[in-house]
């Protein structure tokens, strides 16, 4: 049997996690606690939406940024909400920020509206890339980091990760590698080489397809 | 333009970014082109998905996008159309319609140019997530589909997208309404449960024929 249900301030919800607060959400309002989910929703939602504008911005018309943004958030949040998302909600939410760019580029305008049934079995139909391009190409190439990615052992697709897309020192990565994965030792400049050895692939291989367009 | 370039403008994303500005990524973007662009739209992604949620402001969040939005998903939560009361109003604005322009059509669609003040009075309800999904007819959101520019099996989705706490079975007396219109503000109002007046057409197309 749960616990009852107990207000928390907005200090409290901050340190909880995505998973938490949806669950909070749940509870206050199956409490007839609206405020309380409010509240819970504002420090969810604020948290995100800068970044999902952000990621929907490099690949869709300023015109159409709040609508898609806006259409992924709820999408994301409803489904997880209900239930039907798939793992962690900020993996998730990408993932659905993901399928709502690739809708707009890819249908009209029809279907752009949250799918309250979406789950991970939507992805062969929702998470394709489209084939037509928008206005940066980054739709098209994004799955080209994965191949790449694919082909590195886990630590090295680590360092990649860190060094490359969090942008984080050589030194902390050193560090990170060596605490998270025993018996690794990474040296500063040998993060470095790894970065660049990505680097290098991934913009041979982006001009590769830019010379084919 | 060579790859430091992307790199420079890269870094320089990060920085804004963290350092709280606007990072809008477009700015850096118009910078470079073709492969380099590209490199540089999915590197700045690559870098936004892996950023943590940030800290809520309660100063920043009044006018913002995300309060929009939560004051959308509050509707939801307290009313009993799942994402209708989230989804209408943003559809309207998208087809730069007025609310009086959506029930205009509406009306014309459904032949009830007669009775524009009763289906003003249900669309309002659907818009706040007063009108129980089941009862609304196909032909609503058929016309309503055509009028926002969607499907009218996404506005039945939107519907139920939320369960309503406690509310597996709506009590559609609540819904029954006597045939005079309030005026558009009281439609909000619960109505009282008990002498439910006949249905005419109108009120069928939005309650269903319980």
């Amino acid at each position: 049997m749960l616990p009852p249900f107990r207000h928390l301030s907005d200090l409290d919800l901050q340190g909880l996690s995505d998973d938490a607060l949806i669950d909070h959400v749940r509870r206050a309002r199956d409490a007839g606690e609206f405020d309380d989910a409010k509240l819970a929703l504002s420090v969810l939602v604020f948290g995100h939406m800068d970044t999902v504008e952000r990621r929907v911005r490099l690949k869709v018309p300023t015109h159409n940024v709040e609508f898609v943004a806006s259409s992924a958030m709820m999408s994301a949040i409803t489904s997880a909400f209900n239930g039907q998302s798939v793992g962690e909600f900020h993996s998730w939410l990408h993932t659905i920020v993901d399928r709502r760019i690739a809708d707009y580029h890819r249908r009209s305008r029809v279907d752009q509206v949250p799918f309250p049934s979406e789950h991970v079995g939507d992805a062969s139909v929702w998470g394709q890339l489209p084939g037509v391009g928008d206005e940066t190409g980054t739709v098209e190439v994004a799955s080209i980091v994965e191949e790449l990615l694919a082909e590195l052992s886990s630590v090295h697709r680590e360092v990649v990760e860190l060094a490359v897309f969090d942008q984080r020192s050589a030194a902390d990565i050193s560090a990170e590698v060596a605490a998270r994965f025993a018996g690794e030792k990474i040296s500063a400049d040998n993060v470095y080489k790894i970065a660049q050895r990505f680097r290098d692939s991934l913009r041979r291989r982006l001009e590769s397809e830019d010379g084919l367009r | 333009m060579t790859p430091k370039n992307v790199d420079r403008l890269l870094a320089e994303y990060v920085s804004e970014c963290r350092g709280g500005g606007a990072a809008d990524p477009t700015r850096y973007l118009a910078q470079l082109h073709g492969a380099e662009r590209a490199e540089l739209a999915l590197l700045i992604d690559r870098f936004l998905v892996r950023q943590p949620r940030r800290s809520f402001d309660a100063t920043a969040f009044p006018g913002s996008a995300a309060e929009s939005l939560v004051d959308s998903l509050d509707a939801s939560l307290r009313g009993q159309a799942g994402l209708w009361p989230a989804l209408l109003p943003r559809l309207r604005d998208e087809a730069q319609l007025k609310r009086s322009d959506v029930v205009e059509q509406l009306a014309q669609a459904l032949g009830a140019t007669d009775q524009s003040e009763k289906v003003a009075r249900y669309y309002h309800e659907m818009e706040q997530g007063l009108l129980p999904p089941a009862g609304v007819s196909d032909k609503v959101l058929d016309a309503l589909a055509r009028i926002v520019n969607v499907s009218a099996a996404a506005l039945r989705r939107a519907g139920g997208a939320i369960t309503p706490a406690g509310a597996s079975t709506p009590t559609h007396a609540v819904f029954a309404r006597a045939v005079p219109a309030p005026e558009q503000d009281r439609a909000s109002e619960p109505r009282s449960p008990g002498i439910e007046p006949a249905r005419d057409d109108i009120d069928r197309l939005f309650l269903g024929d319980g």
